[in-house]
């Protein structure tokens, strides 16, 4: 009987039936804190392309309060004043080795130079191309001069401090996620002139 | 009970004696934090999956078992993703990927197998929880090695002094396959000495 046709149809279907209720049960529960916690990673991002640090919701929203919201060419731009200077942040994304890397950077309205840079989804190796969400790798973006409408990635080093060469450090070892990197650096550059017009 | 723990923890190892589980444990272990949580989560979803495999067992069709057994190890697995994503999203980004593996892990579905469809549910649930027992303390001690000499970190503390120069293979998955092959090495070695040592006495060779 165990193991007639109808009872092992009957018996694979109640069974995947049961554990999928269980499963979208807690999806439920738990989706409301899990969009929460993207939309947090997410605003967190821009402030930090800002150059604004905020580690927890209070701060997060005690600082997007002044931030303003434009659309060019159906982009979303976050405008914000840092340094006596306008700044524009918006989101991107582009390939890495695994898989897509998104997050945001901004850059100031002549498109000079970037304001701030942030990793908000990545695949990469960990250890290696992961190394693009740490601390030594995002700070060099910080009013980094763009030259000849790109920022160069150089092939790995330990963070180049020098802001004026237009040029970052890329991770050792790393190298399709690094190029990946400049792939993305590249795109959003000539969309930031584009939608800024110049 | 006992029994049990000291199989799974040594004389069987999962990792270094079965040779099961080896790809996460090359891939999570170059950090700490990365590896004690990874750890946790395959011991609960070993621990979980063979105690309702257990208590299912006489109900499942000889034509579905490896089906029913990969879907109450997706389950879990998927469980343990979502608890992740909600409660600790630092950490559930760190391990991104590696958390939807634990279902592909060998040890999880050999315990299944090799024990819970054969045992009662209790007896399986503590197998299970051993199994990943074994496999947490092997990548741990892994993860010692890896990180401390290719960060200078343990649990990301700098405790390497500010002059140290990291070890940069530490940071790629060929370094844990060192570790691991050094590891197989040394207990087997020292198993197959135990093993010789209560071996009977042969029987002296006739006199010429």
């Amino acid at each position: 009987m165990k193991n007639s046709f109808i009872y092992t149809v009957i018996f694979t279907f109640v069974l995947c039936f049961l554990f999928v209720l269980i499963l979208s049960f807690t999806n439920s529960i738990t989706i409301e804190k899990i969009q929460q916690n993207v939309e947090f990673e997410k605003n967190r991002a821009i402030l930090q392309t800002f150059g604004i640090q905020a580690n927890n919701l209070e701060e997060v929203n005690k600082n997007f309060g002044g931030i303003q919201t434009i659309e060019k060419n159906g982009i979303t731009y976050y405008v914000k004043k840092v340094d006596g200077v306008t700044a524009y942040s918006s989101a991107y994304q582009g390939p890495g080795l695994w898989g897509i890397i998104r997050g945001y950077i901004a850059m100031d309205e002549k498109v000079s130079k970037v304001i701030g840079f942030a990793v908000t989804d990545q695949n990469e190796t960990p250890g290696l191309g992961a190394r693009i969400s740490e601390k030594w790798f995002i700070e060099q973006f910080k009013n980094e001069a763009i030259i000849n409408n790109n920022i160069r990635v150089s092939n790995g080093g330990v963070g180049d401090s020098n802001k004026d060469n237009g040029t970052i450090d890329g991770i050792t070892g790393a190298t399709r996620t690094s190029d990946g990197i400049q792939v993305i650096l590249n795109q959003s550059i000539k969309q930031f002139k584009k939608d800024l017009g110049r | 009970m006992w029994k049990t723990l000291k199989e799974n923890l040594w004389v069987n190892n999962p990792i270094f004696m079965q040779i099961l589980g080896i790809c996460s444990a090359l891939a999570v272990t170059n950090q700490m934090r990365n590896t004690a949580i990874m750890g946790i989560g395959v011991t609960a979803v070993t621990g979980l999956s063979s105690f309702t495999i257990s208590c299912i067992k006489d109900l499942i069709p000889r034509k579905v078992r490896m089906i029913t057994q990969v879907l109450v190890i997706a389950f879990y697995t998927v469980i343990v993703d979502i608890m992740l994503k909600a409660y600790v999203p630092d950490v559930s980004k760190e391990l991104g990927p590696y958390v939807g593996l634990i279902i592909t892990n060998c040890i999880i579905m050999g315990r299944a197998e090799a024990y819970a469809q054969s045992n009662s549910p209790l007896p399986a649930l503590w197998d299970g929880i051993t199994s990943g027992f074994g496999y947490m303390f092997i990548l741990f001690v892994v993860s010692i090695f890896r990180e401390l000499l290719g960060f200078g970190s343990m649990f990301g503390l700098q405790i390497m002094p500010e002059g140290f120069t990291t070890w940069a293979i530490m940071v790629s998955p060929p370094s844990a396959f060192f570790f691991l092959g050094i590891f197989i090495w040394i207990g087997k070695s020292i198993q197959y000495r135990a093993e010789a040592a209560n071996a009977p006495v042969s029987a002296p060779t006739p006199a010429k």
